[in-house]
């Protein structure tokens, strides 16, 4: 698929909560992190862990430059799976 | 196979409401694969749980918001399905002022924490495919009012093929 951005993929107004541990996209649509990023998967497929779909992770709209089939809250920090496993955001980018 | 989507944000909705809906254009013609479907809200920070039908409806169909849907990639050409206020075959439409009397038949039920929105993204085997010349359109519905109707957003992937 390819890539377009709407309304949800970006926060409005003043951030109102963090997303609790262990929320997912998906099932979730978003995640809101401690900074108030909305991080939510795009449109555009990539290369996929086994058995999965992947997309484009896109933060507050932007490309991240990677492709995962999750995102996910995990103690207190943003985790990615893809096809090279989970990958943690360190606030700059994903090790 | 080309994507295209019908989506809408910072909506007001009536109540229990049909968000999407989708019908196939008549035979023969470009059968609708549903990839995606979508629920989210940014008017309320208090958590609750929310359900969510993806549903197929039969005439009488929703009333709605004629909406045209767009092609993912840009080049692409126009859909067959084109925007339309009636649900009637060939279009799609947003945010149901009036159900409609068909009956609704449930393919997917879920619930999600408004907070959080609703994400769908089958695995190719659990893909909607609704046939051209389908007597009933395939609806995103919320069968339970929400405790805030404000700012929704919400939305439909389909490829033709």
């Amino acid at each position: 698929m390819g890539s377009i951005i709407l309304p949800y993929m970006v926060r409005h107004g003043e951030q109102a909560h963090i997303t609790e541990e262990y929320v997912s996209v998906p099932p979730a649509l978003t995640i809101t992190d401690e900074t108030g990023a909305i991080w939510t998967l795009g449109f555009r497929y990539g290369v996929a862990p086994r058995g999965e779909f992947a997309f484009n992770v896109l933060r507050n709209g932007l490309e991240t430059g990677e492709i995962a089939s999750r995102i996910e809250r995990h103690r207190g920090r943003t985790r990615i799976f893809t096809a090279r496993g989970w990958k943690v955001f360190t606030g700059i980018v994903f090790i | 196979m080309r994507e295209f989507v019908v989506s809408d944000g910072g909506i007001t909705i009536a109540g229990a409401t049909t968000l999407v809906f989708i019908n196939p254009i008549a035979a023969p013609n470009m059968n609708l694969e549903f990839l995606r479907a979508w629920v989210g809200q940014s008017a309320n920070a208090t958590s609750a749980q929310q359900r969510v039908e993806l549903e197929t409806q039969v005439t009488a169909f929703p009333t709605l918001t004629g909406a045209t849907p767009r092609p993912l990639k840009h080049a692409d050409s126009v859909s067959v399905i084109v925007s339309g206020i009636a649900g009637a075959a060939g279009t799609a439409g947003t945010n149901a002022s009036v159900e409609g009397a068909g009956a609704k038949t449930a393919k997917w039920e879920d619930a999600f924490n408004v907070l959080n929105g609703w994400l769908w993204v089958p695995t190719p085997p659990e893909t909607i495919v609704m046939p051209a010349g389908s007597a009933s359109g395939l609806g995103l519905f919320l069968p339970v009012a929400p405790a805030t109707l404000t700012n929704w957003a919400f939305g439909m992937v389909y490829g033709e093929r």
